[in-house]
């Protein structure tokens, strides 16, 4: 298992190269000016100079040349120095178009909102989901289970634009329970300031929470029925086992494996944040980091937000295979 | 004094059962048991408790801390003889049925209409009995034995009627937790396909373990104990080592050793055996019914053993029960029932049975889709012989009227009017 772990970490380095060099290609291709946000007034000849400071007029390959050196180089040289007090000679960091700050300071700074909501919502969607998926599966065409179709049918093909948008007519609007917009320098600090953060959360939790459960619950359910049907189940009943403990072991144990890679596979869409819900709830998260940034033309930023999905992407397709194998005895990968 | 102790007791330390409580105002066995808290709830980690276990000796294995028991009955001298193991001679196969099965019916409610797949079963074993269970695909065998212990899903199956009688209960009308210590207990099920009937992600140690701890309320460490035993018993080499495996690790004959290991695993008086052998090579068959021909002889329990395989009930039954769409169509002691076979289907499988059935390993589709003509329809309940339009001796009145049993000679019944003898 180690040495397949690791034999998949090295493959990863040429699949991000490859990855980030179309991102940056991709990125490049599309027709966006950094000055194009800035005011009127500033006539073209400064224009071009704030250009050329960028390095935007040099070759592409130069480019993406340095821009990867920054991120390999420069970029861990300069958190070793802040984190374990190193003092390494740092170059120039992956500056933003926009703010002209550095991308990594702008990440870390967005980092927790997107964790704080999208990371509770992946959570409390998925400990919706396997009771859901779980009962649903067992009593299979129950009035429960009609139910639960019917919200993961909702749950699929509701955007969380609309879901979100009627979440905040009825409850902010309609009722006034709840904070239409996400506060994101509230802190806490008592239990008051606690009810508050816990009230601005419920929504563009539930929100994203839904189509996580809808996902979840739907592929336990169909897993659970797969095993429910299975002899060995058959064989647990007859070694005397209580039905709690033939589901709720010998089935659910064997459910979970598929869903567990399920879940896996779903994280780095978490640090990718709801970007739609994110806009909605005005969460100034990650997502929403990479929407202002696409907009401004905000090459560096796109690319360094694009890359790290790629790299938690790649990262959780093998977290995903590994824990397969952990599940499943049969699974042998050397 | 010299009080008994009722456990089942059974020689070999191998033991089983739950022991019951019974109220005492003995002294000793207050003293008994109040200090059995500690102790686990059984008496089956023992080693050789004897029928003849007086009450002194178990005192001192209690102050030795060698005893597990917690609730214990002190009993007559003669109740004890009577719980005390069959002799399993073939003289041996005699006293009260361990289980009778009486005009069992069961109904699956399909979406096109209902099957009647079991069709008044009726039948008994005696302990030590080993009663073959032969018929072709879909006659019912599975569903029959499965409806005993109802361990079929319900719905779509219900058992509409019928009686099984086991341990001086109705197990039709039983409380599903009375159902559930039967099951794995005193009652012990081998599946038709070791392949599939094994958990796979669970240690062959885990799943041999779990029925030890609930029916016999075995720590953790005492049940991985017999654990060993019970996969040496059923002839698995190293077993120590391999409690450690998974399921996939083992071949199919091993695998369904240690379904048998699963089955044997609380001392049961009834083992039923759902085609054991079919899914596995000839050789390998011929070693597990070997082996449970010398399990029988040492554990003295009842075997119900579902086949298709006519050559192989020969070798090991003592009677035969054919099925046929649902129901029993002849019942009969196994020399009877090859000399002498009185049902037609009966003749007509003798006659599709070649003479070498094992040396060759034909498969036993070869051998039974042989008798011509379509495996009768169950939907509906009966109204005419099942057998009828494949019957060679087919007249109007088995067209009219579905036959009863008829009494053939002692011990022998064929479902067939040819039998009417008024
Ligand atoms: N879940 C089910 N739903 C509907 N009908 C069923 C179901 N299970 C079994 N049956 C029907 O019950 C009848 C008896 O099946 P059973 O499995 O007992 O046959 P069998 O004698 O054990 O056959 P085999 O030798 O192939 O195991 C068959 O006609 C089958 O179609
Ligand atoms: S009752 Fe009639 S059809 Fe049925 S087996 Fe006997 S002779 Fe054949
Ligand atoms: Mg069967």
């Amino acid at each position: 298992m180690l040495n397949y772990t690791i034999r998949r970490l090295l493959i990863a380095i040429p699949t991000l190269l490859f990855i980030s060099f179309v991102i940056f290609f991709i990125v490049k291709l599309s027709p966006s000016d950094p000055t194009a946000n800035l005011p009127l007034t500033i006539p073209p000849e400064v224009r071009e100079k704030i250009r050329e400071s960028l390095g935007v007029n040099q070759p592409l390959v130069v480019q993406f040349y340095l821009w990867l050196k920054q991120l390999m180089i420069s970029e861990p040289l300069y958190w070793s120095n802040q984190w374990f007090g190193t003092n390494f000679e740092v170059g120039q960091r992956i500056i933003s178009y926009q703010t002209r700050s550095p991308v990594m300071d702008i990440v870390i700074q967005r980092m927790p909102q997107t964790l704080i909501v999208v990371g509770t919502s992946y959570i409390v969607g998925i400990l919706i989901a396997l009771p859901i998926g779980i009962i649903s599966a067992y009593r299979q065409y129950s009035w429960f289970d009609n139910a639960g179709t019917l919200v993961s049918m909702i749950g699929f093909s509701v955007p969380p634009f609309f879901s979100g948008v009627l979440a905040i007519v009825i409850f902010s609007v309609l009722l006034g329970w709840l904070p239409s917009i996400y506060d994101t320098t509230h802190t806490v600090t008592d239990w008051d300031s606690f009810v508050v953060q816990f009230k601005q959360m419920i929504m563009p939790v539930m929100v994203l929470a839904l189509q996580t459960t809808a996902q979840i619950s739907r592929f336990l359910r169909a897993s659970m029925l797969d095993n429910l049907n299975q002899d060995y189940v058959r064989t647990a009943r007859a070694k005397g086992l209580k039905e709690q403990t033939v589901v709720l072991v010998h089935v659910l144990r064997n459910s979970l494996i598929p869903v567990i890679t399920v879940i896996a596979l779903g994280v780095p869409a978490i640090f990718g944040g709801a970007i739609i819900t994110e806009q909605v709830f005005k969460v100034n998260g990650l997502g929403q980091l990479l929407i202002i940034s696409i907009q401004a033309g905000d090459v560096p930023t796109v690319q360094t937000l694009t890359f790290m999905f790629a790299v938690l992407i790649v990262l959780f397709n093998l977290i995903a295979d590994v824990l397969y194998g952990i599940m499943d005895p049969r699974i042998r990968y050397d | 004094m010299p009080l008994n102790l009722l456990g089942k007791c059974r020689v070999n330390g191998v033991q089983k059962r739950r022991v019951h409580s019974v109220s005492s105002r003995n002294a000793a066995f207050e003293r008994l048991q109040c200090g059995g808290n500690r102790l686990s709830r059984t008496l089956c980690t023992l080693p050789s408790i004897t029928c003849e276990l007086s009450l002194q000796l178990l005192l001192r294995f209690f102050m030795q801390g060698r005893l597990r028991c917690e609730i214990m009955a002190l009993v007559s001298p003669s109740m004890v003889a009577s719980s005390a193991p069959q002799p399993t001679t073939e003289s041996a196969v005699s006293g009260e049925p361990v289980i009778t099965v009486d005009n069992l019916h069961t109904v699956f409610h399909t979406q096109d209409g209902d099957v009647h797949a079991v069709n008044g079963v009726t039948f008994s074993l005696r302990p030590g009995e080993l009663l073959g269970v032969v018929g072709e695909s879909g006659s019912g065998k599975s569903v029959t034995m499965m409806s005993l212990l109802r361990l079929l899903p319900m719905p779509p199956a219900e058992i509409t009627s019928g009686e099984v009688h086991f341990g001086g209960q109705d197990l039709l009308k039983l409380g599903t937790n009375a159902l559930r210590d039967l099951r794995g207990g005193d009652v012990g099920f081998i599946f038709q396909d070791p392949m599939t009937s094994l958990n796979p992600v669970f240690t062959v140690g885990f799943q041999l373990t779990e029925p030890l701890r609930i029916h016999m309320g075995l720590s953790k460490a005492d049940a991985m104990e017999r654990a060993v035993e019970l996969l040496e018993l059923v002839g698995i080499p190293s077993a120590r080592e391999r409690l450690k495996d998974f399921p996939h690790q083992f071949s199919g004959g091993m695998r369904q050793r240690v379904m048998i290991a699963i089955a044997l695993a609380c001392d049961p008086k009834l083992l039923i055996a759902d085609e054991p052998t079919t899914a596995l090579d000839v050789t390998v068959q011929a070693q597990i019914i070997e082996l449970v021909k010398e399990l029988r002889e040492r554990l003295g329990m009842a075997i119900i053993w579902i086949t298709h395989d006519l050559g192989v009930v020969a070798g090991i039954a003592d009677r035969v029960a054919v099925m046929y769409g649902g129901q029993i169509v002849e019942y009969a002691e196994v020399k009877h029932l090859y000399d002498d076979p009185k049902h037609p289907y009966t003749k007509a499988l003798l006659q599709t049975l070649p003479s070498h059935e094992f040396a060759h390993g034909d498969t036993r589709e070869e051998r039974l889709v042989s008798i011509p003509g379509q495996a009768p329809n169950l939907k509906g309940p009966l109204k005419a012989c099942p057998f009828a339009p494949r019957c060679e001796y087919v007249h109007q009145r088995c067209l009219d009227e579905n036959p009863p049993m008829f009494d053939v000679r002692d011990g022998q019944q064929s479902r067939c009017w040819l039998e009417d003898q008024t």
